[in-house]
C-alpha cells in the first residue's frame, strides 16, 4: 500500500503561482489550494528512507528561498479506499434489456429474470453508474455472440469482463496497468464466481497473441484508444470486433476517422449526455 | 435546485488524474464518486497533456458535482516558455532565463480567460510581472 507525503506550505495567491513550478520540480504531481494553504503531494515511495529526510530538508531550504514567512508542514497519508463514502450510495441499477449491476451489500428483487452482476468497485472505475460504462454494456449486449472470446483493455472493476462471460462469452481477459484495479476486479471475479472464464491481469496488450480475439471492450479515452488501435487490430482476429467508449460527443469525427484508416467498419453507434460509444467490425 | 455543499480547488496533470492525493481524500470525504470524476477530467483535458491544470469542482446536497477547468498557473507555462525548471530564488539577482515579448504575448491570450485584465495588453503587463518575479527576463 502506497504512502503520500503532503507539504503544506503557507502562501498567498501570488507565492503559490511562484511555488508551483519549485513543487512540481521536486517530484510533487497534485496540489489543492485551501484559505490560506498549498497543499502539495508526492509519493513517499520514490525516496529510499536515508535520503527521505534530505528531500524534506531540502523542500524546507528551497521554500524559504521563495516565502521567507513561510510555515511548512510535512504530513503522511496512508492509501485507503477514499471512495468510501460515495460508495455507500450506490444501488442497483439495471441496464440495457438483460443487465443489472449491483454492490454486494444491496439486495435485487430480479423479477425480470436479468444478468446479475456484483460490482463493489471501491477506487476503479466501472460501476454503470458513468455513461461510458452503460454505453459500452449495451453494446456489448447487442454484439456479442455466444462462445466468443472477450479482451478488455484498462479492465477498472471488471465489470465488462464479468459481464461478457455471463451473456455468454467462453472466456474474456481483464487487463489493467492500475494496481488497485488489478486487485479490485480479481475481487469481483471471484465473488460472481466466474474464476474459470475471467482472467485479470496487469499485462499489456502488446504482450497479448495476435489474432486471438473475438471482441475488445476499451473504456478509455479518445487519446489513448488511438494510440492502442494497431494493438487492438493486432489482437483481433479477421472478422473481429471492436467497442470503443471513454469518448466524447466532440473526439467522435476524430475516432472514426482513425478507425477507417485502419480498416474498421463502424457498425454502430450509442450517445448518452455528452458521451459516445462505437463499435466497428475490422474487415479482412 | 441542489445545495452547494463545498468547492475543491486542485491543480492536477492534464489527463492523469487519479485517486491518489490530492484527488482521493479531497473528494472522498465530501463523497463525490472519484473515478467518476477523473474519468471526465481526463477526456476533457487529453489534449493539454503535460500541463498542471487548476480545476474547481462544485459538489452538491446529492453529492453530485460539476467542473470548471482553468488555464495553467502562468508560471509553469512561463517556466516552459524559457526552457528552465523552476523561477529563481532571487529574481533581482540571479536570472534563470529568457522569453520574448512573443511569447509572453502567447501566455497572456491563453490566460485571457482567467485573468482580471481588460485587454491583451493589461494580460501582457500581469505575465511580464510574473515572469519577472520568477527571474526570467523578457527580451524584446
Amino acid at each position: 500500500m502506497k504512502t503520500f507525503l503532503e507539504i503544506s506550505v503557507s502562501a498567498t495567491e501570488q507565492q503559490r503561482e511562484l511555488l508551483i513550478p519549485t513543487m512540481i520540480e521536486l517530484g510533487c504531481e497534485g496540489f489543492q489550494e485551501t484559505d490560506s494553504s498549498l497543499l502539495c503531494y508526492v509519493d513517499k515511495s520514490r525516496w529510499k528512507d536515508d535520503n527521505y529526510q534530505l528531500f524534506k530538508d531540502n523542500v524546507k531550504r528551497m521554500l524559504l528561498k521563495i516565502s521567507v514567512n513561510a510555515a511548512v508542514q510535512f504530513r503522511e497519508i496512508k492509501e485507503k479506499n477514499w471512495n468510501e463514502e460515495w460508495e455507500k450510495t450506490i444501488q442497483p441499477i439495471e441496464i440495457g434489456d438483460r443487465i443489472v449491476i449491483k454492490p454486494s451489500w444491496c439486495e435485487y428483487d430480479n423479477r425480470g429474470n436479468r444478468i446479475v452482476v456484483q460490482i463493489d468497485p471501491k477506487m476503479s472505475f466501472g460501476t454503470g453508474f458513468h455513461e461510458t460504462t452503460r454505453l459500452t454494456l449495451r453494446l456489448l449486449e447487442k454484439w456479442l455472440k455466444q462462445g466468443w472470446t472477450v479482451l478488455d483493455v484498462g479492465t477498472g472493476t471488471g465489470v465488462l469482463a464479468i459481464t461478457a462471460v455471463k451473456l455468454g462469452a467462453r472466456s474474456a481477459f481483464g487487463i489493467d496497468i492500475d494496481e488497485w484495479s488489478v486487485t479490485n476486479a480479481h475481487e469481483n471475479v471471484l465473488a460472481n464466481q466466474v474464476v474459470d472464464r475471467v482472467t485479470i491481469s496487469d499485462r499489456t496488450i502488446d504482450t497479448c497473441d495476435s489474432s486471438t480475439i473475438d471482441l475488445i471492450t476499451a473504456n478509455l479515452t479518445l487519446n489513448t484508444n488511438i494510440d492502442l488501435l494497431s494493438e487492438f487490430s493486432r489482437a483481433l482476429k479477421p472478422d473481429g470486433y471492436l467497442i470503443l467508449s471513454g469518448l466524447l460527443r466532440t473526439d467522435r469525427d476524430s475516432m472514426i476517422q482513425h478507425l477507417i484508416e485502419k480498416r474498421f467498419h463502424i457498425i454502430d453507434e450509442l450517445c448518452e449526455n455528452e458521451w459516445i460509444a462505437i463499435a466497428a467490425h475490422k474487415l479482412r | 435546485m441542489k445545495k452547494v455543499t463545498g468547492f475543491i480547488k486542485l491543480q492536477i496533470p492534464a489527463g492523469q488524474a487519479n485517486p491518489a492525493p490530492p484527488i482521493g481524500p479531497a473528494l472522498g470525504q465530501k463523497g463525490v464518486n472519484i473515478m467518476e470524476f477523473c474519468k471526465q477530467f481526463n477526456a476533457k483535458t487529453q489534449d493539454k497533456q503535460g500541463l498542471i491544470i487548476p480545476v474547481v469542482i462544485t459538489v452538491f446536497s446529492d453529492k453530485s458535482f460539476t467542473f470548471i477547468t482553468k488555464t495553467p498557473p502562468a508560471s509553469v507555462l512561463l517556466t516552459k516558455a524559457a526552457k528552465v525548471e523552476k523561477g529563481s530564488g532571487e529574481p533581482n539577482r540571479n536570472k534563470v532565463g529568457k522569453v520574448t515579448k512573443k511569447q509572453i504575448r502567447e501566455i497572456a491570450e491563453m490566460k485571457m480567460p482567467d485573468l482580471n485584465a481588460n485587454d491583451v495588453d493589461a494580460a501582457m503587463a500581469m505575465i511580464a510581472g510574473t515572469a519577472r518575479s520568477m527571474g526570467i527576463t523578457v527580451e524584446d
